[in-house]
């Protein structure tokens, strides 16, 4: 491995998971029933994504199968099994967004990242998604980065901006 | 029994006890409600709704197998409504389903295919989309073709009572499926490969590979047989078409068989069989006809004893061959030959120690998996049962699942200990101080049956060794607090139905001693004892009379020997023979020549290095075998045997259950009695029988199997304990624990020449190192080690996993390597090797130490 990341598979990166750190995130959770996702929303908070390692304590330390909390995991579109970008571009592809051409967007973030929605470009810096709505048609069409409503519709400023902001917190 | 209640259905009155289900009540009437989801041997999850009914008053219709019956409801299984309903869920389902039934090996015997022509569909409203899954072949023995599956959720849930717990159902909606977690292939999630999945999948998502495109169901033949893998002796049927096996399974649909079992039959087709036999000329096995071979021998035999007398031949036999087969090699050697030198791997499975337990406690020693289930208390003593004999371990997550408490005493930590209430995890060779501690603590805690004990004999000096027993010396020798025993104590002392289960290749006589006493201390003599035997028929082979001491029946020879002189019609020797380790230790003088069958003593017997030069000095050797075995290689005769799956006959297992053995394919070579009866006639001692069944008969008439012991009086043993196994030292200072593994199996003869072996990591060469001694000794995961104790060395790859104490090592023993390493040193009581436990030292290898 050349220490980058541009020929290994995004599934293949390893995380090096401190699994005291998973222990000590589920440390309130003990003994309490029906706290599963709580569980795995915070170690997926803590990491960025839920890797395979840190699944496996939370299954030993809840005393569940490591099935049947993959199994609940991937049910929610909201728990990743694979690491993510560190800046999140979701393009809203709602009825209001659509219409008011959120298509453009995308394929035109899509052409600049080089990646397609829904993964993770190779450097790790961005993900691109798609989300159906996120409740502003007002202000259509949006691109919500990093949880921030924005609504810039040119793909180069989006990821210009984005880069300027890493440029400005390396200095 | 619960009352009985009155339903109506479909017209028809019936009566069924209360609390049953709406499709177990229909069932019991004669119909049958369609069902996908619902398994009789799993709890209802209601979830693929064609089960639906109608119910008088209910608000719509209602799902059968999530609804109990009650007295008085008018129930209807086959209106148009519920066959409208039915057929509509069927059709959401294919909407989601290739239909390619024309090459599915499932057609015939699919459910789904079932109920669309019972319901007349014709044409899907839904048009029918392959969902385009990815079909996983990438192991040997489950075809996962996930295309075809209805999300009905019988393996998971079967997976959860009695495989691994490895699978789900993961996402959602449309692309919800059955997966792993991370949706790994089987074989890197922690899979055993029981099977159970496929066994009880209604469709064609889970199939046998071996199976693919070979046979068709309405084509497969039934053979109701029993499994020759470990001493549970499970049911196993095997499906064949035109003469060749196609699959396992249990009796019904439910039933537990481990992947030995269900996929590890394929040695039997094996192309490394011995098919024809073989004399050795000029030191090179060659090929013969029977007829040579048996002259030869025989010939040879009549030498031998001519010159030096009968007593310089022995006989070795495996235990896993059919009684028929182990009577009549005994009796060739004792009658035929005319000595009393036979034996067999009995010895080395637990035996004759076995035959003291049984006789100190009767039918105490007389468990079926059954009296497991309904316990209410287990003490598990060195057994890894998920792993060497899984039924049992299936029976004990069953009574976990019932609610009972679990003490395991083992020195690693196995998938039971995980789930004990507490695990005793003593220093290896310390079980005696462990066992005696709990006595103690039993004892002093008061959680003993007074009155029965009372009644034992010698109960005051029980409690008087017992009471000079420092607790300070048990926690000195096993590690383990005395607090934590007095706990076990409580937990399995104040248990009302209970069941001892140990190893009994594992565990030393005084171990088993004691065991009894603590069955007899706690008044607990019925059902209580199970030892976990290792072979499949070693009861058998003992009641067979194939132990050096006993004639058949577990009959001391000076006082059997007169009878049997009458029942076979020659002169007997009436003195007991020699112990195979006894047979060994005079192979070139007062042994000269062995016959031995189905069974590999170069590869069994511990330190073979020796062994193998003891068989090389024998003057004449005959093996009679499936495999050319390390044994085998040695011989001047092989004959070839036949398997289990070959043969007709009986064995006893470990539940003392006479089962019987029925030949699911035509024999390969000639069977394993008719040749012992060809070669009888060559020594002028013709045993004459027709079949199997004539051999039965005799038997019958001379030994009643199992040997019924009836107690009235029991007494204690009084056990001094002592640590067993090798002792390290500074120069030896671990100890190698031997044992089995889940696609091994005992001296891998069958699991090496089957697809088993692709899934053992390594073919079982390795050692298992913790992680803490792998940093001191400096190893990592797959390097080259050096094991070395005090009779040699092997080179094998080290495994980092985290299951035994620190100094503490584990050897797979299918691969057989063990035996350089293990000591001969003999057990004076069984006369056999203590070989589980080595005293080894380690080193990287390529590093000068």
């Amino acid at each position: 491995m050349c220490g980058c990341a541009c020929n290994t598979k995004k599934e293949d990166v390893k995380v090096q998971v401190d699994t005291g750190r998973v222990c000590e995130l589920l440390k309130k959770y003990k003994g309490r029933r029906g706290v599963l996702v709580h569980a795995l929303q915070d170690v997926q908070k803590e990491f960025g994504f839920l890797p395979g390692e840190a699944i496996g304590v939370i299954a030993d330390e809840f005393d569940l199968s490591l099935a049947h909390v993959y199994g609940v995991a991937s049910f929610y579109a909201h728990f990743y099994f694979t690491p993510r970008g560190k800046n999140i571009i979701k393009v809203c592809t709602g009825t209001a967004c659509h219409v008011r051409g959120s298509k453009i967007i995308l394929e035109g973030l899509e052409e600049e990242l080089g990646i397609k929605a829904g993964e993770t470009t190779d450097d790790f810096e961005f993900t691109l998604e798609t989300v159906s709505c996120v409740g502003c048609c007002a202000l259509a069409p949006v691109v919500v980065v990093n949880e921030e409503v924005s609504r810039e519709k040119n793909p180069k400023k989006i990821i210009a901006i984005l880069k300027n902001k890493k440029e400005e917190n390396d200095e | 029994m619960s009352e009985q209640i009155t339903v109506m259905i479909n017209g028809k009155e019936a009566k069924v006890p209360e609390g049953i289900l709406i499709i177990q009540a229909a069932k019991m009437a004669g119909i049958d409600i369609p069902h996908l989801c619902y398994c009789e041997c799993l709890p209802s999850t209601g979830s693929c709704r064609v089960c639906l009914v109608e119910i008088e008053g209910a608000k719509g219709l209602v799902a059968s197998c999530a609804r109990k019956v009650k007295d008085g409801m008018v129930i209807d299984t086959d209106t148009e409504k519920v066959r409208e309903a039915r057929r509509f869920v069927l059709e959401l389902i294919l909407s989601n389903h290739p239909g390619d039934c024309m090459s599915c090996d499932k057609n015939g015997a699919c459910e789904l295919q079932k109920y669309a022509y019972e319901l007349g569909i014709e044409k899907t409203a839904f048009s029918m989309k392959d969902p385009g899954y990815e079909i996983d072949r990438s192991n040997p023995f489950i075809e996962r073709n996930y295309n075809l599956c209805i999300l009905c959720g019988r393996c998971v849930g079967i997976c959860k009572t009695q495989g691994a717990d490895v699978i789900d159902f993961v996402k959602r909606g449309m692309v919800t499926k059955v997966a792993t977690p991370m949706d790994k292939p089987l074989q890197e999630s922690g899979c055993d490969f029981c099977g159970s999945c496929l066994a009880v999948c209604p469709v064609g998502a889970l199939l046998e590979v071996d199976r693919r495109f070979r046979g068709r169901e309405w084509e497969m033949e039934e053979t109701k047989t029993v499994c020759s893998y470990c001493g549970c002796g499970c049911d196993l049927v095997f499906g064949t078409v035109d003469g060749q096996i196609m699959r396992a399974t249990g009796e019904s649909l439910g039933d537990f068989l481990c992947a030995k079992g269900r996929f590890g039959w394929d040695f039997v087709e094996s192309s490394k069989r011995i098919t024809k036999p073989l004399i050795k000329k000029n030191g090179v096995l060659t090929e013969s006809t029977y007829e040579e071979a048996f002259e030869f021998a025989a010939e040879r035999l009549l030498d031998i004893r001519k010159a030096h007398g009968a007593n310089r031949i022995g006989g070795f036999i495996g235990a896993g061959n059919t009684n028929e087969v182990a009577y009549l090699f005994q009796k060739f050697l004792r009658a035929g030959i005319g000595t009393n030198n036979i034996d067999s791997s009995a010895r080395l499975l637990g035996f004759p120690a076995l035959v003291d337990l049984y006789e100190a406690l009767g039918d105490g020693a007389v468990v079926s998996m059954e009296n497991i289930e309904e316990a209410d208390a287990l003490l598990l003593v060195n057994a890894d049962v998920t792993v060497a004999y899984p039924r049992v371990g299936v029976a004990v997550k069953r009574a976990l699942s019932n609610g009972a408490k679990l003490v395991v005493v083992d020195a690693g930590r196995t998938k039971i200990s995980e789930k004990a209430d507490i695990h005793i995890q003593s220093m290896a060779g310390s079980n005696e101080f462990v066992l005696s501690g709990l006595l103690k603590e039993l004892l002093d805690g008061k959680v003993y049956d007074e009155e029965f004990a009372k009644k034992c004999g010698k109960f005051e000096d029980l409690k008087k060794s017992l009471g000079k027993l420092k607790m300070e010396t048990v926690e000195r020798e096993s590690g383990i607090s005395k607090d934590v025993l007095k706990e076990a104590a409580k937990l399995y002392g104040e248990g009302k139905k209970t069941v001892i289960i140990f190893g009994a290749e594992t565990v030393s006589p005084q171990t088993m001693e004691l065991i009894a006493d603590i069955s007899l201390l706690t008044g607990k003599t019925k059902a209580s004892v199970l030892p976990c035997l290792l072979s499949s028929n070693l009861w058998g082979t003992v009641y067979m009379g194939a132990l050096a001491e006993f004639y058949p029946g577990v009959r001391k020879a000076d006082e059997a020997g007169s009878d049997f002189e009458k029942a076979w019609g020659v002169k007997l020797s009436k003195e007991a023979g020699l112990s195979i380790k006894e047979m060994l230790d005079g192979m070139g003088s007062s042994i000269l020549g062995m016959y031995i069958i189905g069974a590999d003593p170069v590869a069994q017997l511990p330190n073979s290095s020796s062994v193998a030069k003891s068989f090389s000095s024998l003057d004449f050797l005959v093996v009679q075998d499936t495999f050319l075995t390390e044994t085998a290689k040695l011989a001047d005769v092989v004959l070839p045997g036949v398997t289990l799956a070959e043969s007709n006959g009986t064995i006893v297992n470990m539940e003392y259950r006479t089962k019987e053995v029925r030949t699911a394919i035509e024999p390969l070579v000639q069977a394993d009695w008719e040749t012992v009866v060809a070669l009888s006639k060559k020594v002028n001692y013709t045993m004459d029988y027709s079949s199997e069944k004539e051999i039965a008969k005799e038997i019958k008439s001379l030994v009643s199997i199992p040997k019924k012991i009836e107690k009235n009086t029991y007494k204690f043993t009084l056990v001094e304990p002592k640590i067993s196994g090798e002792e390290p030292d500074k120069k030896y200072p671990y100890t190698l624990i031997v044992g089995e593994t889940t696609f091994g199996f005992y001296d891998g003869v069958r699991t090496k020449n089957s697809k088993l072996s692709e899934l053992e990591p390594n073919m079982g060469d390795y050692v298992v190192f913790n992680s803490d001694d792998a940093a001191s000794l400096g190893l990592e995961d797959g390097c080259k080690v050096t094991v070395k104790s005090r009779r040699g060395k092997v080179i094998t790859s080290a495994k980092i996993l985290d299951f035994l104490p620190k100094g503490m090592f584990f050897m797979p023993s299918c691969h057989n390597k063990q035996g350089v390493l293990s000591s001969d040193g003999i057990d004076l009581k069984l006369k056999s090797p203590q070989d589980r436990l080595i005293a080894v030292s380690v080193s990287k290898e390529g590093v000068a130490k």
